[in-house]
């Protein structure tokens, strides 16, 4: 066998050539990739072992729990959103990895007629718990999203714009992105 | 197939024209009806998805919105299997460089999985008015012509040899015993109680369709990339001169009808390019995905769906390539691997360059110089 290896003649023809140089540049081209564009995207890499099923929830710590309580509360009572507003901003720097403050922070611009703006708080808060676009779950709030989507589309449609604007092409790709997460993926 | 009835349609006799168009018909209204019942949006029928599902029942990766031992993929293999049965060409064939089908079996699912779907599934994409999946067309239209210059430059994985028969009936038998341990309920087989594998039709339903596709794919040989090869081939002499050309490209079309015809009839057809299900806008990425999955079809013999049918009528190379696709559909829930709706991740890119590398280091390494197509891809150019 060892002979066998060593005698091997490689007379590399025209297919051969250009399959290796093929190989040559997309190695050079994983080299390139993971210098300059690394990152981005979110993977769709599976959570910490253990948390399966849905049957467990992450526990949200309990002064977040009572502020996000003091939230709906005036966003329901039709009290003060600019009020809300500050609140929801507080609570999220406190906690900005708590989906659900994006999602009362999304509730409080809708309230204030930003539909945009609410748009963007529920990208954040579906990115951080994809439940919210999923309708197999208890935590779907797919009416909701659609409704902003529907304000947003049609703010943007009124106020026209340069389409290289980068806020505008912001603003698009968040309604896409939550656009495609409702109609549902097989990932 | 014979041709004793041939008519004026090429060299293909009625018999199997409508045996073709039927195969493709039967794939064509079952996805978007399965879709109808309850399977995710534009994912009826996908190899790729449902063999991640798989996977994730199995308890090979951790991902839990994607774990349901999908019945459609158990059909699929048993309906062929009924049907190789019957018409007598069950034969337990092997030899045919196994381990690198399983290898490849692996790349076609991550390919697949940048994609968000496997070559049936983008049809079923373009047919419910997903314009996003013309990049997967030209994805795979490039892999199939690369893959075809390695076949015309001598590429050859050698002939399969005939087996003893229990050979054959390893995959039939695993499927066979999957859905019994699904039917009764094994608590060591995981269901997803949310996601997209939370979604699913009835189990009968499910299975009847699996059934009878798989047995009409295991009787005209319908394999999507398969077809998609003819057209580099010799082109419209091909085509028209070659019965199986025809019947397959026959039956490729019958399915995109007919699927656009059902999606319309059931309110799943909206075209457009935002917004879509299982999309996102990395198109070259996307494309990309499907290259390899083109590319690597061709090597062996047969897009995700062939390998599953052949897999059933007892070719245990292509069992390899279903176990690798298995072993995939784990690595890209497991490595983050598969596109989202956000775009393609950075393991994805990755991952479709690495492929592209192991494919063209196959294509350079298992050829004879010299040669041209090899007798086992000229008896039935899967």
């Amino acid at each position: 066998m060892r002979g066998s290896f060593f005698n091997f003649k490689f007379n590399p023809d025209g297919l051969d050539k250009a399959a290796l140089a093929g190989i040559v540049a997309l190695c050079a081209s994983i080299v390139v990739l993971t210098v300059f564009f690394r990152g981005g995207t979110t993977t769709g890499a599976a959570p910490a072992s253990g948390f399966r099923g849905g049957a467990v929830r992450q526990a949200i710590p309990e002064e977040a729990g009572a502020r996000i309580r003091q939230i709906e509360n005036i966003l329901n009572g039709g009290g003060n959103p600019v009020k809300a507003e500050a609140l929801a901003k507080d609570a999220l720097a406190k906690y900005p990895y708590e989906a659900e403050f994006y999602m009362l922070m999304g509730d409080v611009y809708m309230r204030l007629q930003k539909p945009v703006s609410a748009v963007a708080q529920y990208r954040q808060a579906v990115e951080l718990n994809p439940d919210f676009t999923d309708k197999t779950s208890h935590s779907f709030e797919g009416g909701k999203i659609r409704v902003a989507l529907r304000e947003a589309r049609r703010k943007l449609a009124a106020l026209g714009g340069n389409p290289q604007n980068e806020g505008l092409k912001k603003a698009k790709s968040d309604i896409y992105y939550l656009l495609r997460r409702l109609a549902g993926s097989c990932g | 197939m014979g041709n004793p009835a041939a008519d004026n349609f090429f060299k293909l006799n009625r018999k199997d024209r409508w045996l073709f168009i039927l195969a493709g018909v039967s794939l064509g209204v079952a996805a978007p009806i399965l879709s109808y019942f309850g399977n995710p949006p534009n994912t009826g029928i996908c190899i790729s998805c449902f063999l991640e599902n798989i996977a994730g029942a199995l308890r090979l990766h951790e991902n839990f919105r994607m774990q349901y031992a999908r019945p459609e993929i158990i059909g699929l293999v048993l309906g062929s299997f009924f049907g190789a049965v019957r018409s007598g060409g069950f034969r337990a064939t092997g030899g045919s460089s196994p381990l690198l089908k399983f290898f490849t079996g692996i790349f076609l699912i991550i390919g697949c999985a940048v994609f968000i779907g496997c070559p049936v599934k983008m049809l079923i994409k373009l047919s419910a008015g997903d314009f996003t999946a013309l990049a997967g067309v030209a994805g795979i239209m490039a892999g199939v012509w690369l893959g075809l210059k390695f076949l015309e430059g001598g590429f050859r994985l050698g002939q399969p040899v005939a087996m003893p028969s229990a050979n054959g009936l390893l995959v039939p038998g695993s499927m066979l015993a999957l859905l019994l341990l699904v039917l009764f309920g094994a608590p060591f087989i995981s269901g997803s109680v949310k996601g997209s594998a939370a979604l699913h039709a009835p189990i009968w339903m499910s299975l009847v369709a699996g059934l009878a596709i798989g047995g009409l794919a295991q009787k005209t040989g319908f394999c999507i990339t398969g077809g998609f090869s003819r057209l580099f081939l010799w082109g419209p002499k091909e085509v028209k001169g070659c019965p199986k050309s025809t019947g397959l490209l026959l039956a490729i079309g019958a399915f995109i009808i007919s699927a656009f015809i059902a999606n319309l009839l059931t309110g799943q057809f909206h075209p457009g390019i935002h917004g879509q299900p299982s999309s996102n806008e990395d198109y070259f990425w996307n494309a990309m995905g499907m290259v390899i999955v083109g590319f690597g079809s061709v090597l062996i013999r047969g897009c995700p769906l062939r390998q599953l049918i052949l897999s059933g009528q007892g070719d245990t190379d292509a069992g390899a390539a279903v176990l690798g696709m298995i072993v995939g559909g784990a690595l890209v829930n497991n490595w983050g691997i598969a596109g989202t709706p956000d775009g393609t991740p950075f393991g994805g890119k990755v991952a479709i360059i690495v492929g592209l590398i192991f494919f063209l280091s196959v294509g350079v390494a298992y050829r004879q110089r010299g040669m041209g197509i090899a007798p086992e891809y000229q008896a039935g150019l899967d």
